[in-house]
């Protein structure tokens, strides 16, 4: 059988993909409570998010705060540009007029970057101090294992102080609620869209930054898988809901590596197929997710 | 004038939902528009709050036209609606509904003191307010929903069946409560089903039937009037 270290060491693993899934489920859900978009160009910005941390990082003069840091501002600032340009136009249209749109902006996205820069993958090698593994007791885990769990929680727990302590926070929960009524209530609905879109896109960055750190290379279309599995977690969560979106990460994060873990070798290449049968799971007891506060919208 | 409607047509895609109908709320006033399910109330306040547009027509505040305008600007010149079926936020606290509604506002001061005065007309809201506001009961709801709308500090206040769905008793204090707003000087535009309660606490009135006004005037005078008694008053 398993030996507790063994069980031990796939927790650990479990914690750093699923903060990752987290933070990037996290943007797709508020703004799909918001909109009922599903922001198919979501996993593009964590590959900008990426790629401009590796041209920071390149740049050894700056630290490596830096590297994480603005990228998340700059990020930011292009999921609201990108909102004001390709989906405000759209307000009022019918949801999949916005769906189809975002996998143009997808598509854009990649594409910009292929001509850019080449579809060629890039090394993205952080300091040796942070990716060396080291063994604490008995697991072993890297610098940047824990730099991005400590990170997504502390990005997390800023964003519930967010919406749970300020006023365009609470709103935003307002507008996911009841867009109608939060108009009504004189919420300017395009201001607390384009946070969303910053907050969303900004956490997605950061998520970049551990995603390529994680495997080490970074290319044009590297944002797909992680933004299908993060809105595997979102609807696994509910969609919509951010405590949902943290939950679905991190329980996704943990079922994937669990699979591969403790499942014979011969089954892991079958580890998105058990995700997918998770997600139908799930979706079969709570049809609107675990922490579904989502209700069908009228109109 | 305060709000003045002027020969609005709305349109739901080809249906047309109100046919030029024109109204006036004068400052202090208590109006209403009684009518039956499906006349256009509902869709004169949305368009008045902007939330539908005019095909034609034009609405104007304190003598400006702000047919085109956003709904929170709208609300931000005055204008406050509270919706039917109350729509409070439910998965948000009682007093995270009442700060929304005063979202725009900057005078803290003010905004507090609101908070005291909403608090005091609606004493139940004070003993829930760390509550979320869905565990409120219907009643409750209806008067966290006006409670809601006040805290913009309107000018007038669109009021959308607060009546619906509640108990005879409740139906009584929310009337008494609306007859209360009204005696601190609260202009009130009142959209209700409920005729006889309406037009007994309004000043005037207007009767909307399938997107035409057919009838306007003192409430008193229209209480007593055969056909609305017929059609609206159980004979």
């Amino acid at each position: 059988m398993f030996s507790l270290p063994y069980i031990a060491q796939q927790v650990v693993n479990g914690l750093t993909l699923g903060s990752i899934y987290a933070l990037v489920a996290i943007g797709l859900s508020i703004v799909y409570g918001i909109l009922r978009l599903i922001n198919f160009a979501h996993g593009d910005l964590l590959m900008v998010g990426a790629y401009l941390a590796l041209a920071l990082l390149l740049n050894t003069a700056l630290p490596l705060g830096a590297a994480v840091l603005l990228p998340m501002i700059i990020v930011g600032g292009v999921g609201m540009l990108v909102e004001r340009l390709a989906y405000r136009p759209l307000r009022g249209a019918p949801e999949v007029a916005m769906l189809i749109t975002s996998l143009a902006v997808s598509s854009v996205i990649q594409n910009g970057t292929i001509m850019t820069l080449s579809a060629q993958p890039r090394a993205f090698r952080l300091p040796q101090e942070l990716i060396a593994q080291q063994k604490v007791g008995v697991v072993s885990f890297s610098t940047l294992d824990v730099l991005s769990v400590a990170m997504a929680v502390g990005l997390m727990a800023l964003l519930t102080l967010f919406v749970t302590r300020t006023r365009v926070g609470i709103a935003m929960r307002a507008c996911a609620e009841n867009l109608r009524a939060a108009r009504l209530m004189g919420i300017n609905i395009n201001q607390v869209i384009a946070y969303a879109f910053a907050i969303g896109s900004a956490l997605a960055a950061a998520a970049g930054f551990m995603w390529a750190g994680r495997f080490g290379s970074i290319e044009p279309f590297m944002g797909f898988l992680p933004g299908l599995k993060a809105f595997v977690a979102a609807v696994i969560g509910g969609i919509g809901s951010i405590p949902g979106a943290m939950l679905g990460g991190y329980l996704l994060g943990f079922a994937e590596i669990f699979f591969v873990g403790f499942l014979p070798p011969e089954l892991s290449g079958y580890r998105d197929a058990f995700v997918f049968a998770l997600l139908l799971l799930v979706l079969l007891v709570r049809p609107r997710g675990l922490l579904a506060t989502v209700a069908e919208r009228e109109g | 004038m305060l709000l003045e409607v002027e020969n609005l047509s709305v349109y739901y895609d080809s249906i047309q939902a109100l046919k030029g109908i024109s109204l006036q709320v004068d400052e202090g006033e208590l109006v209403t528009i009684v009518g039956s399910n499906g006349a256009g109330k509902t869709t004169t306040l949305l368009t008045i709050s902007g939330i539908l547009r005019p095909r034609r027509g034009t609405v104007r505040f304190q003598g400006q036209d702000i047919t085109r305008l956003a709904p929170h600007e709208i609300v931000r010149r005055g204008i406050s609606h509270c919706p039917e079926g109350r729509q409070i936020f439910t998965g948000l606290t009682v007093m995270e509904n009442l700060l929304m509604g005063a979202y725009h506002r900057q005078d803290r001061d003010q905004v507090a003191r609101d908070l005291a005065w909403v608090q005091e007309l609606f004493p139940i809201l004070a003993a829930r307010r760390r509550q979320l506001a869905g565990t409120l009961s219907g009643g409750e709801q209806q008067m966290l929903a006006i409670a809601r709308a006040l805290m913009s500090c309107p000018k007038v206040l669109l009021l959308d069946e607060p009546s619906l769905g509640l108990a005879p008793m409740l139906v009584d204090t929310i009337f008494e409560v609306i007859q209360q707003l009204c005696a601190q000087g609260v202009t009130i535009l009142l959209v209700e089903q409920n005729a006889y309660q309406a037009l007994r606490v309004a000043d005037r009135a207007y009767v909307l039937e399938t997107g035409v006004i057919k009838l306007s005037g003192p409430a008193q005078e229209l209480a007593r009037n055969e056909e609305v008694k017929k059609a609206y008053l159980g004979g």
